[in-house]
């Protein structure tokens, strides 16, 4: 007979990784490796267009530099990010409920903060893994100078902006467990895609107002050429405030989903 | 057996007890979903019984925790399972709902909720084979949940309940989705739980289904616990209750003269379709042996009776119906008003 030899308490790191495991051996399916191949490539396969569009114009290497790091940086961070963390993080909660195992979850101590990180940590690896790869097979076409240092920003602005959004959907999918798609795709366009780009203090409560003014620093990008983007960046706070500012963001809403999935009771099954 | 009413009076409880609720009522926004529920239990194998919709989810829900009631306590062993989750470690929980899981094996599921149980990684891969052998699936352990039949993703959710060796079983609708031979297989291995002298705690609608596996029950409906109490209590308690029965009779008009005379008969309805008496008794066991002694001593034949006792529905209306003071509840003859907060039957 098998025995548990150890204290029935399972420390919180232990079980995190055991779900983190456990969800990266449920995700090495066909389906989910094509939909993972795809959201490497498509991104990539754009802005190798775009890269080969624009070598006909015959532009300057500075121009080629700050407009590619800045395309680059709307197309992996921003978009692709955001659509991978929502379609991913968001749905932590609502997933289990729906296929009706969050219960097994729930009687078990600890277990649902285990699964809220495990299923984070997955969304995020998943999603940043596309995104960096991505990178990685963009930027050689490209042809800018410094591609190293443009491919260590971008893909670290990807695994950074993977962990706030996630951490923001995660929350969202939490308090709107009934609609947790549809609210989270509304914040994500209304906050990240209107209030981000207006000129004005509201952009500084978003995600991509951080990763943006990250970007322009660690680049050093000469913005005088793009106005636009100028206008909603910051010089002013260091790079090491703005992702102070995510990382204790992305922390307390964490903690926050945490205290909610303890805190609220759950509809036990469908006949409620 | 016990029955248990709106004005039941509090009882101590005390931290040896299985569970003990302290006038638990949870509420769905307007919608109740139990009512005042006021009990303490040993350890010990239960069966809780009640019609779909009765609140046996309900009350599993605050037992393990999941839900929290609105107003009340819940104590299981002596703790409450919402605050101090670390009880749940000594609790097996299979629910009603089907297990929705795609692209994982059986073995590897278990495994995970082994090691979110707090076993170590080195014990886990085996224990997963032990128990899915336990239960039948020793065959499918790497198979994927979502190709199995509706009663092997039952022996599944049994398994995981039972794999981290709780002290204390809850299994909801258990015998869903089984064939005869999976049931039996069921009841053989809760029969040997509660041999070895585990607790469990058995939901379900159907009677005959938890009588081979406990003889302890707990009926609710309507979301209250309306009785709880042994097997041949239960019967007692009907045969206490006014019930109606339908006679079957050669010799329905003589039956019907002796019936009227009767003082428990409240009513006496005939059907000359089919040849048959509808009584409706106050005291059902006067009306057995005086049905008894016309047989023997007047001759009366009688071809068939059909009475609620076994018939579940019959039993809760009637149970329901005393519960709201509409019944007399009658003892060996004795009258005591329906208002009274308990009655020992």
């Amino acid at each position: 007979m098998i025995e548990a030899t150890t204290a029935i308490h399972p420390s919180l790191v232990k079980s995190t990784l055991s779900v983190l495991s456990y969800e990266f051996r449920r995700s090495l399916t066909p389906i989910r490796i094509g939909v993972w191949a795809g959201m490497a490539i498509f991104p990539a396969t754009l802005i190798i267009t775009v890269s080969m569009m624009v070598q006909r114009r015959q532009l300057d290497a500075a121009d080629i530099r700050d407009g590619f790091s800045i395309l680059l940086f709307l197309v992996l961070p921003e978009v692709s990010t955001v659509l991978g963390m929502l379609l991913w993080a968001t749905s932590i909660v609502s997933s289990e409920l729906e296929s009706q195992t969050w219960v097994y979850s729930v009687i078990r101590p600890g277990a649902r903060t285990a699964m809220l990180l495990g299923k984070y940590a997955m969304a995020v690896i998943w999603t940043s893994s596309t995104t960096c790869v991505a990178t990685t097979i963009a930027i050689p076409f490209i042809g800018m100078t410094q591609p190293l240092n443009t491919w260590a920003t971008i893909c670290t602005l990807c695994i950074v902006s993977a962990v706030a959004h996630g951490a923001l959907f995660a929350f969202i999918g939490t308090v709107f467990q009934r609609r947790a798609m549809v609210t989270a795709f509304g914040y994500a366009l209304i906050a990240e895609g209107v209030l981000a780009w207006i000129p004005a203090t509201v952009n500084q409560f978003t995600v991509g107002y951080r990763l943006r003014s990250i970007l322009a620093q660690w680049m050093d990008l000469d913005l005088e050429r793009f106005d636009r983007f100028r206008r909603i960046v910051s010089f002013d706070t260091s790079v090491s405030m703005h992702l102070a500012v995510l990382a204790i963001g992305a922390t307390c809403l964490l903690a926050l989903t945490a205290w909610r999935l303890h805190a609220s009771r759950f509809t036990w099954q469908s006949e409620f | 057996m016990t029955t248990h009413q709106h004005h039941d009076y509090p009882r101590e409880t005390t931290s040896e007890a299985l569970l003990a609720l302290d006038h638990v009522t949870l509420l769905y926004d307007n919608v109740i979903g139990v009512n005042d529920i006021h009990i303490e239990l040993p350890h010990g194998a239960y069966a809780l019984i009640g019609p779909n919709g009765a609140g046996k989810s309900t009350l599993i829900g605050l037992l393990t925790g999941a839900l929290i009631p609105t107003i009340g306590s819940v104590r299981l062993m002596g703790e409450d399972p919402h605050r101090s989750r670390g009880v749940l470690t000594r609790v097996g929980l299979c629910p009603a709902s089907d297990l929705l899981i795609h692209n994982v094996s059986a073995r590897r599921w278990i495994e995970l909720q082994l090691k979110l149980s707090g076993w170590p990684t080195s014990n886990v891969r085996e224990r997963s084979a032990e128990v899915l052998e336990l239960v039948g699936l020793g065959g499918y352990l790497d198979r994927s949940i979502h190709t199995y039949s509706l009663g092997m993703r039952q022996r599944c959710k049994l398994a995981q309940a039972m794999a981290h060796r709780p002290q204390l079983l809850i299994l909801d609708e258990p015998f869903n989705g089984l064939d005869p031979i999976g049931r039996h297989q069921m009841t053989e291995l809760l029969i040997d739980w509660a041999e070895q002298g585990k607790s469990l705690l058995l939901a379900s609608h159907v009677l005959h289904e938890v009588e081979q596996v406990t003889d302890s029950f707990l009926l609710i409906y309507g979301g209250r616990l309306l009785a709880s109490g042994t097997s041949g209590e239960l019967h007692r308690l009907l045969a206490n209750l006014p019930q109606q029965v339908v006679i079957f009779s050669q010799d329905s008009n003589r039956l019907a003269g002796m019936l009227a005379s009767m003082p428990w008969l409240k009513s006496l309805e005939r059907d000359p379709l089919n040849q048959s008496l509808i009584v409706a008794v106050d005291r059902p066991i006067d009306f057995f042996q005086s049905i008894t002694n016309w047989i023997l001593q007047d001759g009366i034949v009688i071809d068939r009776l059909l009475g609620t006792d076994g018939d579940i529905s019959s039993l809760f209306r009637l149970l329901v119906s005393r519960h709201r003071g509409e019944l007399t509840f009658t003892d060996r003859g004795r009258s005591h008003s329906g208002k009274r907060s308990s009655a020992q039957g």
